[in-house]
């Protein structure tokens, strides 16, 4: 950056980084490793722990490189804040249509199942779990999770640090129980991922649904290192608002879930 | 032409409109991001309530269903259509999630 020329326009023109080659070929190694890994290559666990943890580490400096620009360097102005909308936008976008998939791969078979499973949903031979029991729970902690990322974020708007804090406290711990239930019914499960279309279907699906809420947890836990670093300030906290709306998709994706997977498919 | 400059008037007019439009929403608060410092914490106050309300019933909720005893049916027949393995996974013939809570053990 150089701080001596004034910039006369309000974008941000980044400067030449590594993390991009070096996060492809981190991603390259993962899935080289992954497939070496599930097909019992010798070395291939190596190979995608290490991808894997080169991705990890890709994340952290990159993001960190971003934190820097936005809150140190002031390069995030009101028309590069529009293009991270933006940016967001489209990225929750494109996992709405990841999901639909999934529902689409379960009411194939579930709408009007086939004679090789009975003609009945569930499969025949398949014993359910319950939606009123852990599913109903884990369905009202996340609610009140995004009842509490909505006390944070008007928190945020009136300057109570303190209290954004508390807020963003009471959300993550939320979504560790919400991610430790399920972690119960997946070992409490009757059926796996393995027996047939029925296990196979609520596994991708709830399975996918789960890994978006830890990275979701981590989104918000980074909110709330930041906001006790003082990152956040009332007219600017597009980070804040980023993993907001991402938690909202991740719990209306339950939502989903909870009616046609655990409710109407379990029934 | 008449009609030409009436076109060109309604082009300028157009953009006058777009202007102010625009500067109208540069000012202030972005729309759904609040309004005054009062008003936002009234809303504050509001979602914590909520929040603080929502707590007790989910522990409420909690202690009841894990209350109430855990009715597995009985075992399911062996169906040759389930459990089917014809390779081993990368962390051996069990469940992934037998392995993890150490239910697979006493099975190998």
């Amino acid at each position: 950056m150089s701080g001596s020329t004034l910039q006369r326009h309000p974008f941000h023109l980044v400067d030449p980084s590594p993390w991009p080659i070096f996060g492809s070929l981190s991603a390259l190694c993962t899935t080289i490793g992954a497939v070496m890994w599930m097909h019992s290559y010798v070395n291939g666990g190596f190979m995608f722990a290490f991808g894997f943890a080169g991705l990890l580490y890709t994340m952290a400096v990159w993001w960190r490189d971003i934190v820097k620009e936005a809150t140190y360097e002031g390069h995030h102005t009101v028309a590069v804040q529009t293009g991270l909308r933006w940016g967001m936008i489209l990225f929750i976008v494109s996992e709405i249509m990841f999901f639909f998939a999934f529902f689409w791969a379960f009411f194939h078979p579930s709408i009007a199942p086939g004679i090789d499973l009975g003609g009945i949903w569930p499969p025949k031979g398949i014993e359910v779990l319950s939606p009123w029991e852990v599913p109903l729970l884990n369905t009202l902690i996340l609610l009140l999770s995004g009842a509490s990322v909505t006390w944070a974020h008007h928190a945020i708007l009136c300057g109570e640090k303190q209290q954004t804090v508390y807020a963003l406290g009471v959300t993550i711990i939320l979504a560790i129980i919400f991610t430790g239930l399920q972690g119960l019914e997946y070992v409490e499960a009757p059926f796996s991922i393995s027996d047939g279309v029925y296990g196979c279907t609520f596994f991708l699906a709830t399975g996918f649904h789960g890994f978006h809420v830890f990275v979701g947890t981590v989104f918000l836990t980074v909110c709330l290192f930041r906001q006790s670093f003082g990152h956040f300030t009332p007219s600017h906290h597009f980070g804040f608002e980023a993993a907001a709306w991402y938690w909202h998709f991740v719990d209306v994706v339950w939502l989903f879930l909870f009616v046609s997977i655990y409710w109407w498919g379990g029934q | 032409m008449a009609s030409t400059m009436s076109l060109r008037q309604a082009g300028r007019s157009l953009a006058g409109l777009a202007r102010t439009n625009l500067n109208k929403t540069k000012q202030g608060v972005r729309n759904m991001s609040g309004g005054s410092y009062e008003e936002e914490l009234a809303n504050t106050n509001m979602w914590r309530n909520v929040t603080f309300v929502g707590l007790p019933c989910i522990v409420g909720l909690t202690a009841y269903i894990f209350s109430q005893a855990h009715h597995h049916g009985s075992e399911q027949p062996a169906y040759s259509y389930l459990q089917i393995r014809t390779k081993e996974f990368p962390w051996g013939k069990a469940n992934l999630f037998d392995v993890l809570s150490g239910k697979a053990k006493s099975e190998e």
